[in-house]
């Protein structure tokens, strides 16, 4: 631990995850009436943050596989917990996602919040720590500590600087959210007394029982499936969303959400593949009732944020249903879609913040026409929104259309109400839009109303930009995603498939399983799983897994043979 | 009585001397200057600890020490639960200092009531002897129940320790009992004479045991006695009214320490009591008589689940406190329970994630209960939910140090509440009982509720403005005289936060999250060796 601090390159995640304390101890013993001291010292530290965060995609190998940039380090060892960090394909652009939303965040209520400057400061930086650290941790505990430390700021942002109801709503959601975590807590104890806490190490050393993986996997999933939140446990989501300052709607839609559908792609299918294949058809059907159920309520709202938080239901809906196609392009189109989303509904929450903060209003009856008087404001919400409908050429479109035909594969009917969802989507996004912007000004009061100022325009423009960016470019995301991807949950999933089929071969002396596994090579995994399955020692010697499997076999245990070693 | 055995004894002596001194003081000095007796007794807690503290790295490595024909011994379980109590004495001490200046109350024979309170909760932790034990249980008990009512003028102080008193002298009676019948199957007073009685059905004398039913109502009855001290839930009545009358640095002190030292000592009773497993090759795996397991399972769960039912309706602060520190007790016989199983990894680390537990919420209830003392005003009239709206933003440190307490009774990491936790449910998962962790883990959610309560009429609700004002001046009055209460409340959220996540041990003294669990696993085997040797003596 000690380290930490003398070589910068080799503890990135350390610096990236524990940047925001040390930013969060100055401001403790800054003074309170300070507040513009507080305000620009967050926001340099956060650009300061995410410019060091550039050199994580810099040095991010796009080929290797396993996890990259690890640090392991002794914090609990008689306990066999260790401070373990690393990054892969799977969780690299959600923390740039952090890390470039932070400063937003900091500029974007600089107006807006003024009492309590300095704990809000304070919030946000605890906010960052926590979310950089649960997408960086690799170790079951350390993961969890940051998991539960990111509900203490977000319920005291919410609580301290939301709306009338706020205090019902940030209760609601550290009830719902902490009651989701702890039988993942008793989970976690379970795989920790019986295999380990360290994630690397038992997806490359052990295969859990199926009773055991059904039981843990229902588990983890409560409480991913509460954060994410899939349709039965959506209830509090539109409640935080209304009631929490524009800051904490932004984190929340932004990022917070994507730790529920990151900690499916990390942890609950990755270690529970043969449970994950088995509730993936409930998982599916949940998927789209919220896909289409999200789009339906969203369509009766009247007030804009309530009407973008459920549209959030909805676009995680989409991100759940490509996960659970279990195919690479499903997986990646449900991350790109995390990332979409997040600068989308990010974008809109922000945008409905400007206008709240103006009139102090949010209804959409009480607009009309408002283009007239905020063009650069229409125009940034006009991009939001058609990036948030998925119109080619931004970025939602990109992730929508690689579930969709994922999903079409899977089966046809995912793929078609998954696309009926987007169509409801467009329908409510620019049926409120048409009603908020366009026509004639139906109330005289807004046509004072100012257009963006330039710290607004400022915090519009690196979202649009980004926006129109992975809208266009999308090879260098998902380039970084593809391996990780296939070692994690592709392979992992196939292995499981295919060992179903050679039991049911076994009994039925049937061969229709065994093709059903597409164009990939079924012998060659077969032989290769034979050796990986052979003995504990064997594992150990590279040479003799890689031997039955050398002609390029996407096989999750050969290609850990290959790349990730010892750190 | 050699030097080493002057030296181990000496943190006792202390305290004895000590406690003396500060009545002579009380006699001597004159008004003015009477807060004199409450620093000298924290300086002499302190050399307490610092001659503990020397003993804590000695009796890592060589044989216990037998004290006064072995009526006392000092062992590293000792040791370890000892500290735990000075610690809380010093915190109670400089908390009471500012309390009972701010209250206009004449500090007098308080300071040496306390050192009475601790000196008998440590010779209780460290007895081996159940005479010596319930007389050093009653001088805790007698100074807590003078400590409890010490506002002379207050009703509810009086209640409070009228409340305790009877049922804590019934509990006492029946304890008493307990050792009788002990004593009359057994020959003998020594937890060792009793345990070897037990198993070997034979008395001191060497006759056969004429009733082993009698032998098991004593047990009882003793289980029974300390439990109450315990507050397990269905002797748990007298706690809210107790905790809610007495002075709060009081309240926080006997929620701290009184329940460590109760603890330990039922740990340690069961310990010598429960049944060695002949058939077993390793001696050192011990387990409770039948009955008793079940009931400790029982006691267990609903003491995590009932007060936080409780809990969830309450508006004093104070009695949301109380009922909360019940619950604690109740997640702590999960680690009392499977500290004594045959199976799993054996009792050692059921014991040592209990000790963990009790340092961590010693500290945490204590600058809980203190916080609300000083927030809650004169008499503590303002000592209800509603009092706290806004205080936030009036009193950030006072707060501060309070959300952390609280975050870390509700289990939040990465605070050391949450550890404790995490060992002792992890203890119960590693022997097996898993539904027993998820109802535990249930029980601790619920609890969260009322947690987030405080923080929320901390931190969301606006203050009333006369409020706002009166607390203000009042606070401006005592800004520079507190820096000592400051201090420690500080040290108390320093504490919280490093033993939850810190990696190392800072200056040698303030333990990581790792060195706690390992002292505290050095500790429980303290106490396991002690088991092991009986065993061996006996097969």
């Amino acid at each position: 631990m000690t380290g930490i601090f003398f070589d910068m390159q080799d503890h990135l995640l350390s610096i990236l995850t524990f940047a925001p304390l040390i930013g969060l101890l100055v401001i403790l013993l800054m003074s309170g009436r300070a507040v513009n001291g507080i305000r620009w010292f967050t926001l340099v530290l956060t650009l300061a943050i995410f410019l060091v965060s550039l050199s994580l995609v810099s040095r991010f190998s796009a080929d290797a596989s396993g996890f990259q940039l690890l640090e392991r380090a002794e914090w609990f060892s008689t306990l066999r917990i260790s401070y373990l960090l690393g990054v892969d394909g799977l969780s690299l652009w959600l923390v740039m996602l952090v890390t470039f939303l932070s400063p937003i965040v900091v500029l974007s209520s600089w107006r807006a919040i003024d009492d309590h400057v300095k704990e809000f400061h304070l919030m946000v930086l605890l906010l960052q720590m926590a979310m950089t650290g649960t997408l960086v941790s690799l170790d079951l505990m350390l993961f969890f500590v940051f998991w539960e430390l990111m509900l203490i700021p977000m319920f005291l942002m919410i609580g301290i600087w939301g709306g009338k109801r706020r205090i019902y709503a940030s209760v609601k959601f550290f009830i719902y959210t902490m009651a989701g975590s702890a039988l993942m807590l008793v989970a976690i104890f379970y795989i920790g007394y019986k295999y380990s806490f360290d994630l690397t190490l038992i997806l490359q050393e052990y295969t859990l029982s199926r009773q055991e993986q059904l039981w843990l996997f229902a588990a983890f999933t409560i409480s991913f499936a509460i954060k994410v939140p899939m349709f039965p446990l959506h209830t509090w989501l539109p409640d935080a969303h209304v009631e929490a300052p524009t800051a904490g709607s932004v984190i929340l839609a932004g990022v917070l959400l994507k730790m529920g559908t990151y900690g499916f792609v990390r942890f609950a299918v990755p270690l529970f593949p043969e449970a994950a294949l088995a509730a993936a058809p409930l998982f599916k059907t949940l998927a789209v009732i919220g896909i289409i159920y999200g789009a339906l309520v969203a369509m009766v709202q009247t007030d804009m944020k309530k009407l973008v938080a459920y549209s959030s239901v909805s676009h995680l809906g989409v991100v759940m249903l490509g996960i659970f196609t279990f195919s690479e392009l499903g997986v990646k189109g449900g991350i790109y879609q995390m990332i979409g989303h997040g600068l989308s509904t990010g974008s809109l929450f922000l945008l409905v913040g400007i206008i709240y903060e103006r009139r102090h209003k949010r209804m959409i009856s009480d607009f009309g026409g408002i283009m007239h008087v905020m063009p650069l404001y229409g125009v940034c919400f006009m991009i939001a929104t058609l990036s948030s409908v998925g119109l080619p050429g931004l970025n939602g479109f990109i992730g929508e259309i690689m579930v969709i035909i994922s999903a079409v594969r899977d089966h046809v009917v995912w793929g078609v109400l998954a696309a009926s969802g987007m169509i409801l989507g467009a329908v409510y996004m620019l049926w409120m839009v048409q009603r908020v912007f366009f026509g004639e000004i139906k109330h005289e009061e807004n046509r004072g109303l100012k257009d963006l100022s330039l710290r607004e325009a400022l915090v519009m423009l690196p979202l649009i930009i980004m926006m129109f960016v992975m809208g266009v470019v999308t090879t260098p995301f998902t380039s970084r995603m593809t391996v990780s991807v296939n070692e994690q949950i592709v392979d992992r999933i196939e292995t499981v498939r295919v060992l179903q089929a050679m039991d049911s071969d076994s009994v039925v002396a049937h061969g229709d399983m065994i093709e059903s596994t597409k164009d990939r090579h079924s012998e060659d995994i077969v032989n290769a799983l034979a050796a990986s399955r052979s003995s504990a020692a064997r594992r150990f010697d590279p040479g003799t897994v890689a031997g039955p499997s050398t002609d390029g076999v996407p096989f999750a245990a050969e290609r850990r043979q290959r790349g990730d070693g010892a750190p | 009585m050699s030097n080493l055995h002057l030296l181990s004894f000496s943190p006792y002596l202390i305290l004895c001397v000590a406690g003396l001194t500060v009545l002579l003081i009380e006699a001597f000095v004159r008004k003015p200057s009477q807060q004199i007796s409450g620093y000298f007794s924290v300086f002499a807690q302190v050399i307490a600890l610092a001659l503990l503290w020397r003993q804590i790295f000695i009796f890592k490595a060589i044989e216990p020490v037998a004290l006064f024909r072995h009526t006392i011994q000092i062992d590293g379980f000792g040791l370890f639960v000892n500290a735990l109590i000075l610690i809380a004495g010093i915190l109670a001490s400089i908390a009471s200092i500012d309390y009972l200046r701010r209250q206009g109350v004449s500090h007098g024979e308080y300071h040496a009531f306390q050192l009475f309170a601790v000196l008998g909760m440590m010779l209780m932790v460290s007895s081996m002897e159940l005479v010596t034990l319930f007389i050093s249980l009653e001088l805790m008990s007698l100074s807590i129940y003078i400590m409890c009512g010490y506002r002379r003028d207050n009703a509810r102080g009086i209640e409070s320790a009228i409340k305790y008193f009877l049922l804590g002298g019934f509990a006492a009676a029946i304890l008493l009992f307990g050792i009788a019948h002990l004593f009359g199957q057994s020959g003998s007073t020594y937890l060792l004479d009793i345990a070897r009685a037990m198993r070997t059905g034979l008395s001191v004398s060497g006759s056969t045991i004429g009733n082993p039913a009698l032998m098991k109502l004593g047990m009882a009855m003793f289980a029974a006695g300390i439990l109450f001290k315990v507050a397990a839930v269905p002797m748990h009545f007298w706690l809210p009214d107790a905790y809610d009358g007495a002075p709060a640095p009081v309240t926080g002190f006997m929620a701290a320490a009184v329940k460590a030292a109760a603890f330990a000592v039922l740990v340690k009773f069961l310990y010598f009591t429960s049944t060695g497993n002949p058939a077993e090759t390793n001696p050192r795996i011990t387990g409770l008589h039948p009955p008793f397991d079940q009931a400790i399972l029982f006691f267990a769960c609903v003491t995590m689940l009932i007060p936080n039912l409780i809990a969830l309706c309450q508006t004093s602060v104070k009695r949301i406190l109380a009922y909360s520190s019940i619950a604690h007790a109740g997640y702590m016989l999960v680690g009392v329970r499977c500290m004594a199983n045959y199976r799993g990894v054996g009792g050692d680390d059921a014991t040592a994630a209990l000790l963990y537990y009790l340092m961590a919420y010693g500290l945490m209830t204590l600058g809980a209960f203190i916080i609300v003392g000083r927030l809650s005003g004169p008499n503590e009239e303002r000592g209800q939910l509603d009092d706290l709206n806004g205080i936030g933003y009036r009193q950030p440190f006072l707060s501060l140090v309070m959300a952390i307490c609280v975050l870390s009774m509700a289990g939040s990491p990465p605070l050391a509440g949450f550890w404790g936790k995490y060992l002792v449910f992890k203890t119960a998962v590693d022997n097996g009982y898993i539904g027993f962790a998820v109802f535990a883990i249930i029980s601790s959610v619920i609890a969260v509720f009322y947690y987030l309560r405080i923080l929320v009429h901390m931190y969301m609700r606006p203050a009333e403005a006369d409020f706002a004002q009166e607390a203000g001046e009042e606070e401006a009055a005592g800004v520079l005289r507190g820096w000592d209460f400051k201090v420690s409340l500080g040290a108390i959220a320093f504490a919280l936060i490093w033993l939850g996540m810190g990696p190392f041990t800072v200056l040698k003294i303030v333990p990581g999250s790792e060195t706690l669990w390992n002292w505290s696993k050095v500790a429980a085997e303290a106490l396991s060796n002690q088991h092991e040797f009986m065993s061996k003596m006996l097969f």
